[in-house]
């Protein structure tokens, strides 16, 4: 088996633990690069259509790629897509200036009314460790309260791929299957398997996206590499951080822990 | 190209200095982001910008703080020959069950020692908790050479207890390195300051450790995950834990012992006759009535053992105590059943190694116990050193894992 076969193992074995203990579930597609890598990871552990619902967390600030992609792979996959939105409407939504509560309203209330309408208990997210400092910490099966609090002074033991469920009917699970992987991996990943993504990281005109967010909060960054083997090339050399382009990252100090702790992803 | 993977925890006392050294291996290999090492510059007593390597681990507000990892953190480097993914293991006792949490995933580990205060209470913990998981692939690494000037004689010293304390866990130092991690100190590249020195380096030692044994060679065990409607059918799914398996195979399914035929082997957008250990596959079985997960799938000539009964080495994880007659509920892979621990067959401090107690009733946070278990109904078990994936399970109360173990001896 190769680094990637492993890996894929792995997401999938934990796809389907997650599945067999939680049949009300669903999981995140962000439209990005690695939610739809699970995506595609999801398909091959169920042979085909997910059996639960893909919820897009649409905050209505989105690029028009990613509206497009969304809509277009969801009918060809036959996926069961829910469109999880702010109750808020986008006018009286907190201006984007403040980034910790633009996110906080916009992706984390929508997320946190959809749980509570649908009564979900667990949720399948492709965050990884080498995104950010704070996702290294992370357990695959990673238990939240009613408020989405994430307790990350007091994390269950994982060992042997034996997972605690939480037990408070209140709570949900985030269960991440591909904390392993690193973005390299994923776009090696993509390119194996001709996985679609969007063509927002591809550049055009010397510049390219690395991370996806909301159209108003992440910016491209410089590049040239305009096809997956480009951008494979340019990750073995780079030495940027992925989420450098990403600004709810970096407003204030641990506004990453703070964002995670009110139950961002 | 593509380089293979190893998974490394680092372990060790706190303030021995697991996270500087980890943040100092980033650095030298090249892993770091642009503008990561301006971020950790610190001004020291003399006024001279140092970088203080372990906060390139410390994310958490309190551990900023506090100066002290609280949960395992992951990381990555590569050398020219292996990718390293390398986990933090936060040294302190309340932090035991993520110490055990990163030590579970690892494939090999390395033991960092101070020269000065050589081993300690958590580095016995650690050490205990390695052998008991299984880890035998350990490197020692003496750290702070710096600040005793290099000197040979004091890395003896720390080196001959680290030797003593790995030998009485059954376990041998793969090598045993003098380091300074704030330095770099023959992390990637030697020094002069320890020219005494003619062993490898850390990355020389991490290189030359081998890679983990396949397991495709040994008997077959698949335990059942799921099991799938396709086409109108039943597919059982899970992962090969040992073993091969393949179309037409016979196989017998514990602990029921029901003899069943493999008739397919299926993986999505694939054409599949066979898979290896490692590969999550839905198989179709001939000759099964009801087919669940927890069943496991064994080779016919070399089954599992069916068992209620066993002895088995514990780590108490929870910081609630058991307590005699507490009920528990046992999980080894797919497998899950009620369980008691029927008796403390002897309980050990795991800090100073030494016994506590026989026919105990007791098992407190940390502690490290040889009990015999009894469950409600038999599952497929197998001694831990014959098959890993079914010899070790986790004993679990409320839902939540409170301890780990793996299974010494079945009797007949």
């Amino acid at each position: 088996m190769t680094d990637l076969d492993e890996l894929e193992n792995k997401s999938i074995y934990l796809i389907r633990e997650a599945y067999a203990r939680h049949r009300n579930m669903a999981m995140l597609w962000s439209i990005g690069k690695d939610s739809t890598a699970l995506l595609w990871l999801v398909r091959k552990a169920f042979f085909g259509p997910p059996p639960f619902p893909v919820v897009h967390i649409d905050t209505g600030r989105k690029f028009r790629e990613i509206y497009e992609f969304r809509d277009r792979f969801a009918a060809e996959w036959n996926l069961n897509l829910l469109i999880a939105r702010s109750g808020r409407a986008l006018e009286s939504a907190p201006s984007f200036a403040d980034k910790l509560a633009c996110c906080t309203e916009l992706k984390t209330n929508a997320l946190k009314r959809l749980i509570a309408e649908r009564r979900f208990e667990a949720l399948l997210l492709a965050i990884r460790r080498d995104e950010h400092g704070i996702r290294a910490k992370e357990r695959f099966f990673s238990p939240r309260d009613s408020s989405f609090c994430w307790n990350y002074l007091d994390q269950p033991a994982e060992l042997w791929d034996q997972f605690g469920a939480a037990a408070d009917p209140d709570t949900h699970l985030r269960i991440h299957p591909m904390l392993d992987w690193r973005e390299l991996d994923i776009w090696r990943y993509i390119r194996r398997e001709g996985i679609p993504v969007t063509s927002l990281y591809f550049a055009r005109g010397g510049k390219r996206f690395r991370s996806i967010g909301c159209e108003c909060c992440c910016q491209p960054v410089e590049s040239d590499a305009a096809t997956l083997d480009d951008i494979i090339e340019e990750l073995r050399a780079t030495r940027i951080a992925e989420r450098a382009g990403r600004a709810q990252d970096k407003e204030q100090a641990f506004m990453m822990q703070k964002l995670r702790s009110l139950g961002y992803m | 190209m593509d380089l293979p993977w190893l998974r490394i925890v680092v372990v060790g006392h706190v303030d021995h200095g697991k996270s500087t050294l980890i943040g100092r291996l980033l650095h030298d290999s090249g892993a770091l982001p642009e503008g990561r090492l301006d971020e950790i510059v610190r001004a020291d007593a003399a006024a001279n910008a140092v970088p203080e390597w372990a906060l390139l681990l410390d994310h958490f507000h309190e551990e900023r703080e506090q100066e002290r990892t609280i949960d395992s953190t992951q990381a990555f480097f590569a050398t020219g020959r292996r990718v390293y993914r390398i986990i933090d293991a936060p040294g302190h006792r309340e932090f035991l069950k993520n110490m055990v949490t990163g030590a579970a995933q690892a494939d090999a580990a390395v033991l960092v020692i101070d020269v000065e205060a050589g081993v300690m209470e958590q580095t016995r913990r650690h050490a205990a908790l390695l052998a008991l998981l299984g880890q035998t692939r350990v490197i020692a690494a003496v750290n702070k050479m710096d600040r005793v000037g290099g000197r040979r004689e004091d890395f003896d010293r720390a080196a001959a207890d680290a030797a003593a304390l790995l030998a009485r866990m059954n376990l041998r130092a793969h090598a045993v390195i003098p380091i300074s991690a704030q330095q770099g100190w023959n992390l990637a590249v030697r020094s002069e300051a320890l020219a005494w020195y003619d062993g490898p380096t850390l990355f020389e030692a991490l290189d030359s450790l081998p890679s983990p044994e396949p397991q495709s060679h040994r008997p077959l065990r698949f335990p059942v995950q799921d099991v799938y409607t396709r086409e109108g059918r039943p597919l059982a799914v899970g992962r090969v834990e040992s073993g091969r398996v393949f179309e037409g195979q016979a196989a017998v399914l514990l602990p029921d012992g029901v003899r069943v035929r493999i008739q397919s082997v299926a993986r999505f957008l694939e054409n599949r006759t066979s898979a290896e250990a490692g590969e999550c596959v839905g198989l179709a079985i001939e000759g099964a009535h009801d087919i669940r997960r927890g069943a496991v799938l064994c080779d016919p000539a070399v089954p599992a053992k069916v068992a209620r009964r066993f002895e088995a080495n514990v780590f108490w994880l929870s910081d609630a105590p058991w307590e005699q007659g507490n009920p528990l509920v046992l999980r080894c892979a797919t497998q899950q059943a009620p369980a008691k621990i029927e008796r403390v067959i002897r309980r050990v401090n795991s800090a100073s190694l030494e016994p506590i107690a026989t026919n105990a009733t007791r098992l407190e946070h940390a502690e490290v116990a040889r009990v015999a278990i009894e469950l409600d109904a038999p599952i497929a078990a197998d001694g831990f050193g014959d098959c890993p994936a079914l010899g070790r399970f986790v004993l679990v109360k409320n839902q939540t894992v409170v301890a780990g173990g793996t299974i010494a001896a079945i009797p007949h």
